[in-house]
This record gives C-alpha cells, structure tokens and sequence, in this order.
C-alpha cells in the first residue's frame, strides 16, 4: 500500500508553525478580564462611601464578614491589603463558619456581612442572627433581596448579548428598621426590588 | 496553484507576522482588581466580567433545549476532536460514511445544523448543485474550543437556513476562559496533533489566534466484515480488501479573533485532505478529497446606552472541494470533481431593551452565493460542467422578549425570508459538446419562519419552557425548490441547583416536504419507474431527560437519555438512521493535580435508507443495508494538570472495551453490514500553559 498523498502547503505548515511561535511568545503578556469577584469587592467598596451607619467611629476596624463564600472572601482581602478605608476605619475582613454563627459575639461589630450561595440553606437562621443590627446585609443569589438582603448582586447581559454587566438591586424594606442611612444617589444606579 | 489561492496563503503568511506585533499593541492596561476600586461607579457599570455560573443561567434564559460544554469539560475528559464532544451531548449522535459526518438530533437525521465560530455563522451546507460536506465544519482543533453551545430544536428564526435540527456555536475566543497554550498528542492508528493558542487582551480590545494540526489513518475494517456474499463476489481481484490506509485524514486549521474598541474581526482557515470510499473498494491509492474553507468576518457593534445598540457583520466565505483522485468502479479509472461556492453576507441587527421587562431584536440580512460550480471528470463517462446562477437572498427578522411580572417571560420571533425567483443551471456536456440550461422557477419566494416561547419561572430554581418553532431548509437536490421544514413543539422542564441539575424535555416534530424517491407508473414499458418529488412527511415524538449533580465538590456525575420514535406517515416504513434511544454518562473525580473520568455514550440499532426498486411490480423496496446493532462507546481520561502555568498531561481511551460499532449502510458506503467503526483508540497529550 503506497502512503497516502500529502499536499506539499501541509507539509510546511507544522515547520512554519514552530518557527513563529517563539517570535509570537516574545510579544506576548497575558493580561485576564477581571473577575465576577473582584467587581463586588469594587462596588462594595464604592457602596460604603453612600451608606452612613449609626455607630460613631470607633477604634475598631470596619468589618466586612463573609459567610458560604470563600473566593469571595478571598478577593476581598484586596481591601486590606491596599490599605483602603470606610467611615474612616480601616477595613477588615471576617470569614464565619456556619457552624459558629449562633455563637455570641460572631457578628460583634460587623457592618457588612455577604451571604454566599453556600450558605443559602442557612439563610432564615443568619437573618435571625442579625435581626435588629446595623449590619448591611448583601448577596448575590436571586430573589435575596426579597427574603431580606439590602443589596443583592446580579449579572446582566449586554445589550448586545456579549458577555454581562454587574448590577444591583436594593431592597429599601430590608433597610428598614436597622438604621442604616442610604443615600438617594445609589438607587441611581441600581434596581429598586419593591 | 490558482491565483486567488496564492492571495489567501499571503493573507495567512500576513497574518501571523502580524500577530505579534498586534499583541504587543493591546497590551497595555490590564484591569486588575485594585485598579477597579478606584474607578467610579459609572466605569464600573461598563466593565465586562468573567461570571462562572453563566452555564446555569444560560440553561435556565434561553427559550430553548441547551447544552453547554465548557473548557474545563472538555479536558477533563479528554475528547480528541469535536466531533468526539458533539457524541457525547445529550440528543446527538454522528454517523460516518468516510466522505462526510451527519449529525443526527432527537433520531432524525439529515436536517442541517447551523455552525458559528465566535458568532459568525459558517459556510452553509445547503446548496443546490453542490455537495457540501459537512465534514468541514467540524475542523475545529479540540483545544481551541472554550465552549461549545448546542441548541437543540429549529431556530430559523435567528439563523435562517441551515439552522434545521439546532445551532451550535464554537467559541475559540474565550480569553476569560482559558489562555495561551501548546500541546501535541500522539495516538493510536498514527493519529497525531499539534496544536498552540496565544492571545492578548487590554480594556480596549483583544487578539486570539488558534493554529492546529491533526492525523489520523483513520478507519480499517475487513470488507469481509462488512459486505453481504453477494456484495463480496463482485469484487475483482485487484480490489483492496479492506479499508486499511483507504481513509486517513490530514487536517489544519487557523482562526484569528480580534476586536478594538467597537471593531471585531474573524478570519478562519480550514483545509482536509482525506481519504474517502466510493461506492467499490479502491484498487490502488485509493480515493483523495480534499476541502478548503477560507471565511473572513468584519463587525462593528456600537451601544447607544444600557437600552440600544447596533451591530453590523460583513462576511466573505470560499469554500472548495476537490475530490483530486477518484478511484474506484475499474482500475485506473481517471477522474476527478472539482466543485466550489463563495458567500458574501451583511447582517444588520438592532437590539432594544427600554426597560427591565421589554427587550426586543430587529435584523436584516443580505447574501450573494456565487461562483457556484461543480466539475465532475471521469473519463468516457462523465465530463461536464455545471453553474448555478448567483442566487440572491434577503431576510428581514425580529424577535420581542416580555417579562410579564415575575415569573412569565414571553419570546415571540419570526423571520421572512426573500428567495431568488428561480434558480438556473448551466450545463455543459464535453463529451457530446452540448449545453443544456435548466430553470427551477421558486413557487413560493416569501418563506416565512417563526418562533414563540413562554418561560415560566415556577420557582428561584425551577422554570418551564413551552416552546414552538419551525424551520425551513434548501433541498441541495435540483429537482425541486420547495424547501423542506419541520415544526417543533417542545416543554422543557429545568431545575437548578448550587450542586445539581435535572432537565426534561417532551418534544414533537413534524417534519414535512422531505425529498424522498416515489413510483410512477410508465406505460410505454409497463414498468414502475423511480423519481423524486419531496411529498415525505414524518411525525417524531421523544422525551429527553438530563441530570447532572456534584455530590462532593471533586466528584461530578451526569446522565441524559433520548427516547424517540420517528414515523413514516407516507409508508409503512422506519425511516432510516433513527436510533430510539440514545443515552451518555459521564464521571470524574478530581484529586490534588489528577483528575479521572470516565464517559460513555450509547446508540440504539438502526435502519438504514431505503428506495423503490424499478420494475413491473408496485411498491418493491429495498433498503441500502441490514440494520446496525446498537452500541456502547466507553471512554477513560487520566489528566494531571497542575494550577497556574506549567505543564500539564493527559492519557485518553476512547472504545475502551473495543465495542464493535458500525454505521448503517449509505449512498457512498453501501456495505450490507454497514461500515466499521473506530475501534479502541489511546491518546496521550502533553502541553504547556502560560
């Protein structure tokens, strides 16, 4: 059996292949889109230049606590480690297990808490938890903002239908009652859940 | 070589030098996670993000049956090309005549399934005078894919023509996905593949080029195995007697992805060179073909604010199949078939969305197919050539999306399609030196197509689809120029979960004006005589369930089955190619660095086509072959694959119990038996990530 035919274009095509690749490697640099993550840590960080909570300042770091979600808690840490501030505080971050949350004293001067999608089935219990504080409560699974989150993440396509958009929704009624001051200028630029 | 050849080897010569200058241009400011703290919530509100749950939400949005398969899916089990991932959706499976690959969905067969690349949809394989191979679509190096989008069921509506079982969109341009990369494989029946990735992205733009090579000696199967006795005395004996070296393949591919501020840019480069198998065994080198696809794309999209945006696509396509040696029929016969298409389309869409409830699409497309000719060459027997006349086609469409409240969402579509008003084909004959022109006047040039959806969100996690939508195809025969269509009804029921989802789906087609062979009756000979018309009507009923659940976050598991039962409401006969079943498993486990998995995929029995036989008796059938039994196809992948850049490997056994699988018998392949299948097949891989 004779071997088959090669036309000779394909015969070069793996040789010039190799020889443009290094050329190519040497002007490349990988640069990656920034995460989902990374984006809620940025619109966090804006959010708390909007909200005013009733506690003066104090001593203590302004804490955000994170529970069920552990990348989220990671890229979160970005704040700290740039040195950025809230209410004139510097900004620390606390990762509670969802088996301590009844513990007292866990959400001791928290005024942020994010409740990731892991800790969903948790959810009646740590609303509980927090019932009555000025903690601001955000998330970013649906329909959170009608069982109780003030600020919930969503993603939007484009209206081009290439790749998505980070939202917002806030739920005025879960504000309601803990005494968080919310400027007008934030429902600007996010949806209201009645 | 043609001058116009030597054009599109400078373009890809042009091309990769280009590159790296190019990348070293879209460098510069990469958004990286302490850089947005300090952007305002309006540069916020802009940035694109990387989202991983998109899967989930896609499945749950889309007015439709879809699967999605992932980067991350596609290595952990290690399919070696994409035809290997399209066998292991739910719903698909793939026959093989050595010429051509025909995608089957829901247990038809047959019905065109539109490919995009990034977006831009590829050369059509509807074309009358031509054959199109659908082969060619599918040279896609595996490596490049960062997704692969499967919608199953007509969506005409968005795509036009072509989109008759479903739409699958490969995107190779997924920077967020996965990066540069080299690999090369080695395998079983001296398959081979090299492939390398690279790509650059900055807030304005981005550049992605994928370039891969594949080999492969392909199928080797025993005509003994094979053909019927009868079949097996009619061989001479300077045939071959098996299929061994008859059908390798050489395949390379280049496609080049880049977009700056509202311009994007798509070039695509495809070449096969393969064996194929002709109607009787070869008797030296065997049959060679080979097909080249060039595409080009320019687009330019612009949003006027969060509620409008415009996006324009211009695209130029050649396409030429060359089947360079014929042999077959006798030694040393001398022939050849030359046929090629070009396509030149623009497409206008504008999308609306003026608040959260209402979004709404309207598009117009226009497209030329020119330079339409086939040129078959077989000494003493056939010498001709045929032109088709450019035909010309316009389509107006439009779709709305309305939330009605919070739970129901209504999507309602349709799409008007203008056709040429005839179709005319030249023929000139050498061997009697005569022309021949024949006209296919269009009856019904308005050809409407539609779509409407309700989407009802039973709960966060739960949502059911009625969906209904129909479809129209080009019949690539000349002998008529009424299209074929069918009509789907579909309920969908999807729920969702952080760690699992389960999917069913209750479907009807009706799939009517099918080109099929009839009897006349001609009374000159007294004999029933054969012609076509396209009169066939089949009704299809199936249910297809899916499942997939991550019981520990290293373990993932995933089943889906298709039951469906296809009838002939113009005889008494199965059709052909319609498994009634058809299922696919998949396991992995992923542990530190390893990951093992474990897929498999399995088709039911099936019949092959049939045809009225010529003669003095009324309604003698025959069908092409005996039907085929079922299957399972067993694969095993073993992936180390460190995190961040480095190395990485995998070891890959596809057929793994060595099953005996055989396609049924065709045009080209009429083996009584049906054609052998691939065998077990190992494959090891070894790349680089940067």
């Amino acid at each position: 059996m004779s071997s088959p035919r090669w036309s000779p274009s394909w015969r070069r095509w793996p040789g010039g292949a190799l020889l443009w690749l290094p050329l190519a490697l040497s002007a490349l640099v990988w640069s990656a889109p920034p995460s989902v993550e990374s984006l809620k840590v940025a619109y966090l960080y804006n959010v708390t230049r909007f909200i005013d909570w009733p506690d003066p300042p104090t001593d203590a770091p302004f804490t955000i606590a994170v529970i069920g979600d552990p990348i989220m808690a990671e890229a979160l840490r970005v704040l700290p480690r740039e040195g950025r501030r809230a209410e004139d505080r510097p900004i620390a971050i606390r990762v509670i297990d969802q088996a301590v949350l009844g513990s007292s004293g866990v959400l001791n001067d928290v005024q942020i808490l994010f409740i990731g999608a892991i800790a969903q089935d948790q959810f009646e219990r740590i609303l509980g938890s927090v019932s009555g504080r000025p903690i601001l409560l955000v998330g970013d699974s649906p329909g959170l903002a009608r069982r109780g989150v003030a600020i919930n993440f969503f993603l939007k396509p484009d209206i081009l239908g290439e790749g998505q958009r980070l939202r917002f929704e806030i739920s005025p009624a879960a504000l309601a009652g803990r005494g968080l001051q919310i400027s007008s200028q934030l429902y600007d630029v996010a949806r209201l859940v009645p | 070589m043609p001058g116009s050849w030597r054009h599109r080897r400078a373009a890809l010569v042009g091309a990769f030098a280009l590159t790296p200058i190019l990348l070293a241009w879209t460098l510069p400011d990469p958004l990286r996670a302490d850089t947005l703290l300090d952007l305002p919530f309006a540069d916020l509100l802009q940035t694109e993000v990387v989202a991983a749950g998109k899967r989930e939400a896609e499945i749950r949005d889309i007015p439709a049956s879809i699967s999605v398969v992932t980067r991350e899916e596609i290595a952990r089990y290690g399919y070696a090309t994409l035809e290997d991932a399209l066998r292991n959706v739910p719903g698909f499976f793939i026959l093989d005549n050595a010429e051509d690959r025909f995608i089957g969905s829901r247990g038809t067969v047959g019905g065109g399934v539109q490919f995009l690349v990034n977006g831009i949809p590829q050369h059509p394989s509807r074309q009358k005078g031509l054959s199109v191979p659908e082969i060619a679509r599918l040279n896609i190096p595996i490596e490049s894919i960062d997704r692969l989008e499967v919608i199953r069921g007509p969506m005409s509506v968005m795509y036009g023509n072509n989109a008759f079982q479903g739409v699958v969109n490969i995107v190779t341009n997924a920077l967020d996905t996965d990066g540069a990369r080299v690999s090369a494989s080695v395998g079983s029946r001296d398959s081979g593949q090299l492939f390398a990735r690279l790509g650059g992205r900055s807030r304005d733009g981005f550049l992605v080029m994928n370039a891969g090579g594949w080999r492969t000696d392909g199928l080797d199967g025993a005509y003994a195995d094979m053909m019927s006795s009868a079949q097996l005395a009619t061989l001479t004996p300077d045939m071959h007697r098996d299929l061994d070296g008859d059908l390798w393949q050489r395949r390379g591919s280049l496609d080049l992805s880049a977009g700056w501020h509202g311009w994007s840019t798509d070039l695509r480069y495809s070449q096969l060179d393969y064996g194929i198998y002709g109607f009787t065994p070869a008797f030296d080198e065997g049959s060679g073909l080979r097909l080249e696809t060039l595409q080009t794309a320019l687009g330019y999209k612009h949003r006027f604010g969060d509620t409008l945006g415009l996006r324009f696509t211009g695209i130029h396509g050649q396409e030429t199949y060359d089947a360079y040696r014929l042999d077959f029929l006798y030694d040393g016969i001398d022939g050849s078939q030359l046929q090629r298409s070009r396509r030149w389309e623009l497409e206008l869409n504008l999308h609306w969305q003026p608040n959260e409830r209402l979004g709404a699409l309207l598009g117009y497309r226009w497209r030329l197919l020119d330079q339409l000719e086939n040129r078959p060459r077989v000494r003493s027997f056939v010498v001709a050539d045929r032109e088709i006349d450019s035909p010309r086609q316009q389509d107006l469409f439009g779709e709305i999306d309305y939330d009605l409240g919070q739970r129901l969402r209504l999507v309602a579509g349709a799409r008007l399609t203008w056709l040429p008003e005839r179709y005319r084909f030249r023929v000139y004959d050498h061997l009697d030196d005569t022309w021949t022109q024949t006209d296919l006047p269009v009856d019904d040039r308005a050809q409407l197509t539609g779509r409407v959806a309700a989407l009802w969100s039973l709960s966060a996690s739960q949502v059911l689809k009625l969906v209904w939508g129909n479809a129209a195809q080009d019949v690539d025969t000349v002998r008529t120029s009424d299209p074929e269509r069918i009509e789907t009804l579909e309920l969908v029921y999807a729920l969702t979960d952080p760690r699992w989802t389960l999917s069913a789906s209750l479907f009807r087609n009706r799939t009517s004006k099918i080109a099929r062979t009839i009897q006349t009756f001609d009374p000159e000979t007294g004999d029933y005589v054969v012609g076509y018309d396209n009169s066939g009507l089949w009704l299809t009923r199936g249910l297809e369930l899916s499942a997939e659940a991550r019981p520990l976050p290293e373990l993932t598991l995933s089943l889906s089955a298709t039951w469906q039962g296809t009838e002939d409401q113009r005889s008494e006969l199965e059709p052909g190619y319609s498994p009634p079943l058809l299922a696919k498993l998949k396991a992995d486990y992923r542990r530190g660095d390893f990951t093992y998995a474990l897929y498999a995929h399995y088709v039911d029995s099936m019949e092959s086509d049939w045809d009225f036989v010529a003669g003095p008796v009324e309604g003698v059938v025959e069908r092409l072959g005996e039907p085929v039994p079922a299957y399972w196809n067993l694969g095993l992948n073993l992936r180390w694959d460190p995190p961040g850049p480095g190395v990485y490997t995998a070891l890959n056994v596809s057929n793994l119990l060595d099953a005996e699988i055989r396609y049924p018998a065709s045009e080209l392949t009429d083996f009584a038996r049906g054609l052998i299948g691939p065998r077990r097949i190992l494959t090891a891989t070894i790349g680089y990530a940067f």
